[in-house]
Order: structure tokens, then C-alpha cells, then sequence
């Protein structure tokens, strides 16, 4: 069990998300920055979808109420625990009594902070991934604060950190997104659809519905169709032109042209990329 | 003619301009029945295959299951569900006077004109639970707010173009709201496309 002392991020529960549950419109949820969510769980030895908490931007403390094997991954941060500063990602034991301190991100901007067995928390239509709008999930459908407690799934002590390799990802400024067409790609003008690949993106907001990037506006011949079906990397085009890339609490259908849909292996470090990064798109067949 | 346009490795959306509603939602469930999927999905003018994770989608499999069910003449028969929804029409907290306006009617006959409709449920979307009912007579059509309204409360009782439905929560949106209802779809048995949902004033 541990429990929250002070938090400056935007910290909530996370697995891999829902399944099934799109006909209801309930979004399928879950993990940004799946590979390192994946991670975390897999250096202590957990299934790679165990419920954890995500972080954005880092600023964390936490006291353990009993012994924990605990695993941090995603973004850089220097972690404190008790006397010993590690820096993410790492593994580490430890003991009733102590506390954890997470630092601000140095790089990246989403932390995974995986417990010995995975959290134990509410589920909803079989996942803990926190869903705000409509409250579902782990801590109760809402964002961790200050005195929020956690359990493990495990209550014995396990000391053994599994000897799993160490991915140090390096998290730049500038990211090429590679896409292919959505369907109502050809609704981009013809000058637009040149813009769309050959120029920069600024990355203007981030949240776990989806990142807003602006840039050279993209204008489509019409922006309001019926709603269809959007899901994690399908870039919208609103009508300001400003493409709206789609993540994890993505709607699950949308009325604006689906421009593109991004390559899917390119989304877990976009996830990590912060605003006023640059954004480029490149269209893969 | 069919055409299949995969938005991802395990996601394909099944498009053919000559097909209803009707025929979608008969089409979903004809591949629902398969149990080859993780989720089958219609809108009003597609349908949506999710393969489960792991698996990658097989479009000469799909084209099968598509030819298969032309051949059967989409003869599979819905027997609809149909609810009637109270819902309490008042110019409080609503835009009944700005769309009396807009719409040059009467506050009580735009009330008579949505109250007598009768709406088929195309699909959820937006936010969890909400429903696109589909079945607004021609002359209460109306685009979305061009600027959406900040708070729309949970229970709103509201309408877009062909469109009605209900807020299921607190939520910023575009839609003209003419009053407010206890009733939420999601629940025990949820309705489904294809089912009818009519209005009753109180």
C-alpha cells in the first residue's frame, strides 16, 4: 500500500483500456505510451497490461505503507527513494515506512509508476483505466490527489528485480509522424494536402483525448460530415485547420474528415512529445 | 458495390453508398454473428470490424461474409425495441425561444413536432451513452450552434439537423436543447441501432 503525499502532474489509473464497450460510445481508454507502460510493468516481472499509475510531467511524492517492488519508466525523471536517487527507468525495493520522490520530466512528459503485482483498484466493464467524464475506472473514475492510497494485488514481499533489459528511450523535440490516408483524406484541398506533408506543426495541447498541433492552415473542401468511427491515431480536421491527432480517451465517433491515421508505432513516443515540440507528417503506403 | 478501407492494421470500414440504415445495422449484426471479431459497429453509413488484438484483418475473408450476406438479400429481420421517454419541455434552462426564432414556429408547436416524431436509434458516439437518434421532421432541422454552448447539463433533451438525443452527463455541446429527462440509456439491456425511442411530455 502507498499512499499519495504531494502531486503537481496529472496522475491517473491506467491498464490496457476497454474492450467491447465502443458500442455504448465508452472509449476504449488506457495507456499513452503503451511500449512504456509495458516496460514498467515487465522490469518487476508483472503482465505487460497490469493496472499502474500514468503521470504527466512528473512531481510525485509517496510514502510506502509496506514493503514494495516498485519499477518507474517513460519519461526521464530522478527518483528518490529513502537515500538513493535513481533516475527513470528503474527498479528498486522499498521498505514500510519510506517515501518516494518523482522529479519533474527532464524528457519526455509521461511517467509509469508500476507496483509489484499491479494496483488493485474499481474496474468498470473489466478495466481499471480512469475515465473521467463519465467516472469510471481505477480510484473511482477520478484523477489521484493528495491522500489517495493504493493496493497491490500481491501482498507478499518480493525482492527479486527481474533481469529485464533497461530501454532507455531518448525523447527529442522534433518527431516525424508517419501516416497513412483516412478516409476522407482527399477532402484536404489540393495546396493543403502539400502543406499537410511538406511543412512543420507546432504541438499546441496535450491530453489524453489527443494532442492539437497548428501549423500551415489545412483546409478541406467541407468539415461537417456524419459522424463515423475514429479511434487512437486518426487525425481529425476540425475547420479552424488545425489537425487534432486522437489518442487513448479518443470519442469513439467523430464528425470532422478523418485526414489520416497515424502509423501505430509512431504513437507511443508522440504521446511523449511535449508542447511547442515540432511535428512533421509523412505519408507511408 | 462494397469497398473496404482499413484504418488500421486490425480495424476496417466497410462503405457502400447503396445502403440505409436499415441495411447497416442488418449488416453489423450478420457479422456480430460470427463471433470473428472483437467488436462489430455501425454508423449511419458504414460499418466498423475491430479484429481482437493480434490478429490482422483478412479482406478476402470480410469480402466473403459480405458476399455471402448480399446473396442472403439482407432478409436478417430486426424486431425492434421502442421506449417512450418522459421528458419535461420548459423554456427553462433551454433554447426553445431562441429556436422559436430561428425556426419561425411557435415554442408549442416545435414541442408538437418533436414529441410526435418517432426516432430510430442509428449508434453511440461522442460521450459514453449518448445516442444519435435519427428521425427530426424536416421543418424542426437545424445545424449545430456554430459556436458550441460551454455546459450543456446531463439530461438535456436536444436536437441537430436530423438528430435528436440525450446529454448523459455534463458536457459542452452544439445541439439546441428543448428540455430535460430522468432517462439514461445506459443501464441493464441498453437499446441498440435499430431500436425506437419516442417522446412523451409531462
Amino acid at each position: 500500500m502507498l499512499e499519495v503525499l504531494s502531486l503537481r502532474g496529472y496522475a491517473t489509473i491506467q491498464d490496457q483500456g476497454r474492450f467491447g464497450t465502443k458500442r455504448y460510445g465508452i472509449p476504449m481508454g488506457g495507456f499513452m505510451d503503451i511500449e512504456s507502460a509495458h516496460h514498467a510493468n515487465q522490469m518487476i516481472g508483472n503482465q505487460p497490461v497490469l493496472a499502474l499509475i500514468e503521470l504527466f510531467s512528473g512531481g510525485m511524492e509517496f510514502q510506502c505503507l509496506k514493503d514494495h517492488l516498485i519499477a518507474i519508466a517513460g519519461a526521464k525523471a530522478k527518483i528518490k527513494v529513502a537515500n538513493t536517487t535513481y533516475t527513470s527507468p528503474c527498479s528498486f525495493n522499498v521498505n514500510e515506512g519510506e517515501l518516494v520522490s518523482i522529479g519533474q520530466c527532464v524528457s519526455g512528459q509521461i511517467i509509469y509508476i508500476a507496483l509489484k503485482g499491479g494496483i488493485f483498484t474499481d474496474l468498470d466493464y473489466g478495466s481499471a483505466s480512469t475515465y473521467l467524464p463519465t467516472t469510471l475506472g481505477g480510484n473511482r473514475g477520478k484523477t489521484i490527489g493528495v491522500g489517495d492510497s493504493f493496493k497491490t494485488n500481491e501482498s507478499k514481499k518480493e525482492d527479486v528485480i527481474v533481469d529485464f533489459p533497461l530501454k532507455e528511450i531518448r525523447y527529442t523535440k522534433a518527431l516525424t509522424l508517419r501516416f497513412k490516408r483516412g478516409p476522407e483524406f482527399d477532402l484536404i484541398t489540393d495546396q493543403s494536402k502539400k502543406s499537410f506533408q511538406t511543412e512543420s506543426f507546432l504541438l499546441k495541447s496535450t491530453n489524453r483525448v489527443g494532442y492539437r498541433v497548428s501549423g500551415p492552415s489545412i483546409k478541406a473542401t467541407t468539415n461537417n460530415l456524419s459522424s463515423r468511427f475514429v479511434t487512437r491515431g486518426t487525425v481529425q480536421l476540425p475547420p479552424d485547420g488545425n489537425p487534432i491527432i486522437l489518442l487513448s480517451d479518443s470519442p469513439t465517433t467523430g464528425g470532422y474528415p478523418r485526414v489520416a491515421q497515424v502509423y501505430e508505432p509512431d504513437i507511443n513516443m508522440f504521446c511523449q512529445m511535449r508542447v511547442s515540440s515540432r511535428i512533421r507528417f509523412k505519408e507511408i503506403i | 458495390m462494397f469497398s473496404l478501407f482499413p484504418l488500421t492494421d486490425r480495424i476496417v470500414e466497410i462503405r457502400n453508398l447503396s445502403l440505409n440504415l436499415n441495411d447497416w445495422i442488418r449488416l453489423r449484426l450478420h457479422l456480430e454473428s460470427t463471433l470473428l471479431f472483437e467488436e462489430v459497429l455501425n454508423t449511419e453509413d458504414s460499418v466498423v470490424i475491430i479484429y481482437e488484438y493480434g490478429k490482422v484483418s483478412n479482406q478476402s475473408q470480410l469480402l466473403r461474409l459480405i458476399s455471402k450476406f448480399e446473396y442472403n438479400g439482407l432478409e436478417k429481420i430486426i424486431k425492434p425495441r421502442k421506449v417512450r421517454v418522459k421528458v419535461k419541455y420548459s423554456e427553462k434552462d433551454t433554447d426553445l425561444s431562441v429556436l422559436s426564432d430561428l425556426l419561425g414556429l411557435s415554442i408549442s408547436n416545435i414541442i408538437e413536432l418533436h414529441m410526435s416524431g418517432t426516432y430510430q436509434l442509428v449508434m453511440y458516439g461522442f460521450v459514453p451513452g449518448f445516442a444519435y437518434l435519427k428521425g427530426v421532421i424536416e421543418s424542426l432541422r437545424i445545424p449545430r450552434k456554430s459556436t458550441p454552448s460551454y455546459l450543456i447539463k446531463s439530461g438535456a433533451v436536444a436536437i441537430a439537423e436530423n438528430y435528436t438525443g440525450i446529454y448523459p452527463l455534463d458536457f459542452q455541446g452544439g445541439w439546441y436543447v428543448l428540455g430535460y429527462t430522468d432517462f439514461r440509456f445506459l443501464g441493464d439491456n441498453p437499446l441498440l441501432p435499430g431500436d425506437i425511442v419516442e417522446f412523451l411530455p409531462i
